[in-house]
Order: structure tokens, then C-alpha cells, then sequence
């Protein structure tokens, strides 16, 4: 190309033209940058992970299930408004005694954490200690997550990282029961009052 | 006095080390890259701090979205979508012509009822959009086992994939009511196993 464009005018002084060596990268850095915004945006990073959850089986005699002492019971109800109402023992006790029933958060200082992390004190320090923990020296503690119809299933994941957080090994995902909804019920009532 | 002269700048920068440093983050970007799998409705998931990683094959997604609405998915692993589809044809007696059927198989999640299942398929992709949008979900009316076309959509996924696993994502808003149905649905076919799709998070 060099000899088509030259100057006829310098008269074959045979000089070799110097050309420059630099080359204009502005389109080709924009068209990179293009691409990464491009490549950003359609990837996912953060690979989604799963929590396994296994259902008691539906038809499982009633007698089968693991004998359960009062003092091991704890009863979280997931209410809507990410409010969970928790009771220690029986149902039955905890709808006769206005005060057995409490409720708190999914606060991470003060909630459900700070209700299940006393609890496990409380078994630990008890002075019948070895009556709360199984031969492997998990605690005994059986937690029932008993979420409302109405409430969201973000709060149920809550709960059951609650228990993965704790290491509970024991615990459930049951359906609330007819005086428990009551309880429920009663306590967005008390609620909807104090407002 | 000699005149204050003002030194010309070039406007021409050096590009060479901002090129580099662009197509190093390209490059990472590309190897790094999986695109997102298409998906009818936007669903946020829970977090949580379990770190078990999801297969990306033999998996039977369950979707539901904020409003309760159920979408169903299972991937393509040996061609098992066509038998999926074919099942499902058998039971529920209706026809799908090749381009139907091909749609399905390179298709997502599934959330309309199987009566509308030939038209969804031969919608284009406007008109899906406006399907998805409108759409119930699939019917589970646990109540009415007739009604309950997840159980059948589920049935025939394992058949078209005997090591399918049940893997749920739902939304953190997701009523718990549907969340219930589809549970009591998969219980009732002896799926007691299954997991709950969560972005990682941290304890506090």
C-alpha cells in the first residue's frame, strides 16, 4: 500500500515512511466493557443451596411416635406479621395459662434465638442433666414448628435455620391445631388492642 | 517578557493496560458464566446458613411464586421431558401437535392447568408471557383429589425420571397455605425427602 500512496513529488528519494505503532484501543476497550456488563448481569454468582427437610410419615402409627417429656417440649406457632408465639410443654396447659403462652421475633439478639439458646441453658445447668441428653449428648429438646395458614414461608425457613443455627437435632414441622389457632387468634387480637 | 505559553496536552491516552485489565474481567466473567435458567416468575428465596449445593440434574422443581401460584419443573436429562410429556398425554387424553411438543421439551416450569396446557404450548412468546402473568398456577385443590394435577404432573416426572429429587423454591413471601398443599401433595406420594431452595446467608 505504502508505494501506491507515495508522494510522487519527493522523487524516489527511497526513505521508508515511520509509522506509528500505536493503535486506538477506545472502540475495543468500550466493546470489552460491553460484553463484562453483559456477562455480569446474566450470571449468578451466589449458586442457590438447598436445606433438606424430612416429613414425618403421614401414616405412622401414633404409638410409634418418640416419647416426649413435658420438659422437653417447645412449641414455636408462626403467626402472620413475623410475630411467633412459643409455649414450653403441653398444649393443653400452655391454653389454660393465659401467661405460658409468650411471644417474640425473628430478632437476631433478642428473638426466637435468645428464647432457644435459654432453653438449652437451662437443660444443661438443670441438676437432672443426664435425663436431657440422649447417648450421643444431643439435647433432648424437641422443638414443634407449627406455622399458621396465613403466615409466609419465609418465617418457616427462619425458624428452621433457628434450628440448624442451634444445632437442634430434634425437630418438627406439624400442623397447627384447632385451640392453638385459637391462641393465635387471640394473641394478634392483643396485639391489634395495644396499638 | 516572553509569552506564558500553554503546553498542549495530547488527548490520546494510553489504553493498552485499561484493554488488559477489560478483557481479564471478561474472560473471568465467561468461564465463570451460567446463564440463568428461564423462569416464568420471579421468586426471592429465604436465606439461610445451610451450605448444601443443589444438583443441576434430576431435579423436580417445584415454583411458587408471592401469590401461592404453583409452576413445576423437571430438567432435561436424557430426553426425559418428552416422556414426561408423553405421560402426561396418556393420562389426561389430549393431543400436542411436533412444534407443541418441541416447545415443551426445550420449555421451563410448567403452571397452567393441563387444559390449557395445548394452547400454552402453542402460544408465541408474547402471548406466554401474558399466560404466565394471569395464570393460577397449577390446580392443587388437596380437598378434591381430581382436582389436584401436581400430584399428577409429579407422578409422571418420576416415571420420566426415577431418580428425580424434590427440590422446592418458593418465595419468602409465599403463603404458607399453598406451601402446605403442595407438602401434603408431595406426602401423600411418599415423597417425605425433599429440600427448600435458600441463598446462602450468614447467622447474624
Amino acid at each position: 500500500m505504502a508505494e501506491i500512496q507515495e508522494n510522487p513529488q519527493e522523487g524516489g528519494k527511497g526513505k521508508a515512511k515511520k509509522q506509528s505503532t500505536k493503535v486506538d484501543l477506545t472502540a475495543m476497550v468500550d466493546l470489552a466493557f460491553l460484553l463484562i456488563t453483559f456477562f455480569m448481569f446474566t450470571t449468578t454468582l451466589a449458586k442457590p443451596k438447598a436445606m433438606q427437610i424430612a416429613l414425618p410419615k403421614e401414616d405412622a402409627p401414633e404409638e410409634d411416635a418418640p416419647e416426649l417429656s413435658k420438659k422437653h417440649a417447645l412449641t414455636l406457632l408462626l403467626a402472620p406479621k413475623n410475630v411467633v408465639l412459643y409455649y414450653f410443654g403441653k398444649a393443653e396447659e400452655a391454653a389454660a395459662d393465659a401467661n405460658a403462652v409468650k411471644a417474640t421475633s425473628f430478632d437476631k439478639k433478642s428473638g426466637l434465638r435468645k428464647v432457644i439458646i435459654e432453653k438449652l441453658k437451662e437443660l444443661e445447668t438443670d441438676p437432672d442433666r443426664a435425663n436431657n441428653f440422649d447417648k450421643q449428648g444431643k439435647s433432648k429438646l424437641m422443638v414443634m414448628i407449627k406455622p399458621v395458614d396465613s403466615s409466609v414461608y419465609g418465617n418457616m425457613v427462619n425458624a428452621l435455620d433457628e434450628m440448624h443455627i442451634n444445632k437442634i437435632a430434634r425437630y418438627a414441622i406439624l400442623n397447627i391445631s384447632e385451640p392453638e389457632k385459637v391462641l393465635v387468634e387471640q394473641s394478634m387480637a392483643k396485639a391489634k388492642e395495644s396499638k | 517578557m516572553p509569552k506564558i505559553k500553554v503546553k498542549k496536552g495530547s488527548v490520546s491516552l494510553d489504553m493498552t493496560a485499561m484493554c488488559d485489565v477489560a478483557f481479564l474481567l471478561l474472560t473471568f466473567f465467561v468461564l465463570t458464566a451460567k446463564a440463568k435458567p428461564m423462569e416464568p416468575v420471579e421468586v426471592s428465596t429465604p436465606s439461610s446458613i445451610v451450605d448444601l449445593p443443589v444438583p443441576d440434574v434430576d431435579v423436580i422443581t417445584l415454583l411458587i411464586d408471592d401469590k401461592g401460584r404453583t409452576f413445576v419443573n423437571l430438567d432435561n436429562k436424557d430426553n426425559s421431558r418428552q416422556y414426561w410429556l408423553d405421560n402426561m398425554k396418556d393420562q389426561f387424553k389430549f393431543s400436542v401437535n411436533a412444534e407443541q411438543t418441541k416447545n415443551f421439551v426445550n420449555g421451563g416450569p410448567i403452571g397452567v392447568p393441563v387444559a390449557n396446557l395445548p394452547d400454552y404450548l402453542a402460544a408465541d412468546a408474547n402471548k406466554k408471557k401474558e399466560i404466565e402473568k394471569t395464570t393460577l398456577g397449577i390446580p392443587l385443590d388437596s380437598s378434591n383429589t381430581d382436582a389436584n394435577q401436581l400430584k399428577d404432573w409429579i407422578i409422571n416426572a418420576r416415571r420420566a425420571n426415577q431418580g428425580a429429587k424434590v427440590v422446592i423454591k418458593a418465595d419468602q413471601k409465599a403463603p404458607y397455605a399453598s406451601i402446605k398443599k403442595v407438602m401434603k401433595t408431595l406426602q401423600d406420594q411418599g415423597v417425605d425427602r425433599f429440600s427448600l431452595l435458600t441463598t446462602q446467608g450468614s447467622a447474624d
